[in-house]
């Protein structure tokens, strides 16, 4: 297996393993979510291999090859606003105090935006974390592992709830392994069949190879 | 009467007739507005850009005549709004606010106000 595969599930287990259900992690890249299952599952994460560079040295044509690649982390998080209720429906509230709970209510695009800030930090610092230099793989493996970028998108209204996505991209290096295409094992069906055969009144001879 | 004014006195019927819903307003200067009655829309067909397949979003709309209000809601303003959480008369009523990104539309010469709705949970 080339290394890149091995390191996105590393970076998958890394980020699942510190996730301590502040986040949920995927990993692989999704087709489009539902807002109301981004909401239920708190903060969306998906982390997947999306490009990678193989420099070539002069002259080579055979042998290892390093590997520049990048992952993305993409996060997708879903929110409504928030407001306190308990004054908002109380029917014996004062205009005053119901003014001023609407007042206080905050929108939605900025609980999305607290939500995916909160879960850029939690990825970043998991991501750069000395600890996790090599995402739990032997030393040697692979190097100049970084965060290079951070994005935000907009908000989007998906319904009635308020949805932001963004993105961090990790790069790092490897070496990988050209150990040329293993093909395809031969399998193990048979070819049936049948013989014409003079004096088989029936017909009925098979051969199985 | 004029047109429009036959239409807009329509609205009793079309929009507070017998199809319409309760809707509960509080207005942010805390004024609560119970028992309007209005029409409400809670799924629109929306199409996903990327794929351009229609979609059914839940994203509730109300529509209310605008002579039933004392104040009418304004783009940006923080409104309450209150509708039952299903097409029930007796439906328990759920809390929305009023969206701050699609504010509110309607003719003012035909005389009804179509609001669309945000979740809104307990801080």
């Amino acid at each position: 297996m080339m290394n890149f595969r091995v390191l996105q599930q590393a970076l998958i287990d890394t980020l699942g393993a510190a996730a301590k259900a502040r986040f949920r992690v995927t990993g692989y890249r999704g087709q489009g979510y539902d807002a109301k299952e981004v909401k239920d599952n708190n903060r969306l994460v998906q982390a997947y291999y999306a490009s990678g560079d193989f420099p070539k040295s002069k002259g080579r044509f055979t042998g290892d090859t390093q590997h520049v690649m990048t992952f993305n982390v993409d996060f997708s998080v879903s929110a409504s606003a928030k407001a306190d209720l308990s004054v908002l429906t109380d029917s014996g509230a004062t205009p005053a105090r119901v003014q001023a709970a609407l007042t206080a209510s905050t929108d939605a695009a900025y609980e999305a935006d607290v939500l995916l800030d909160e879960v850029i930090e939690y990825a970043y610092q998991i991501l750069m974390d000395g600890r996790n230099v090599d995402l739990g793989l032997p030393v040697g493996t692979m190097s100049s592992r970084w965060v290079d970028r951070a994005v935000k998108g907009a908000p989007q209204p998906h319904g009635s709830l308020v949805v932001l996505t963004g993105q961090l991209q990790y790069s790092c290096q490897v070496v990988e392994e050209v150990t040329g295409d293993e093909g395809v094992l031969a399998g193990s069906g048979s070819v049936t069949t049948q013989l014409d055969i003079d004096g088989d009144d029936i017909e009925q001879t098979f051969v199985d190879n | 009467m004029g047109l429009r004014e036959r239409v807009e006195k329509d609205l009793a019927v079309t929009l507070e007739g017998q199809w319409s819903l309760p809707v509960n307003l509080v207005s942010p200067e805390g004024v609560r507005t119970d028992g309007l009655r209005g029409q409400i829309l809670y799924d629109t067909v929306r199409m996903n850009p990327e794929t351009g397949e229609d979609v059914t979003v839940e994203r509730p709309v109300v529509t209310l005549r605008r002579s039933s209000l004392t104040r009418i809601p304004a783009p940006g303003e923080k409104w309450l709004v209150e509708i039952p959480q299903t097409p029930d008369e007796t439906a328990s009523m759920e809390q929305y606010m009023i969206s701050p990104v699609r504010p509110p539309e309607g003719g003012r010469s035909i005389g009804f106000i179509r609001i669309f709705l945000q979740e809104v949970e307990q801080s």
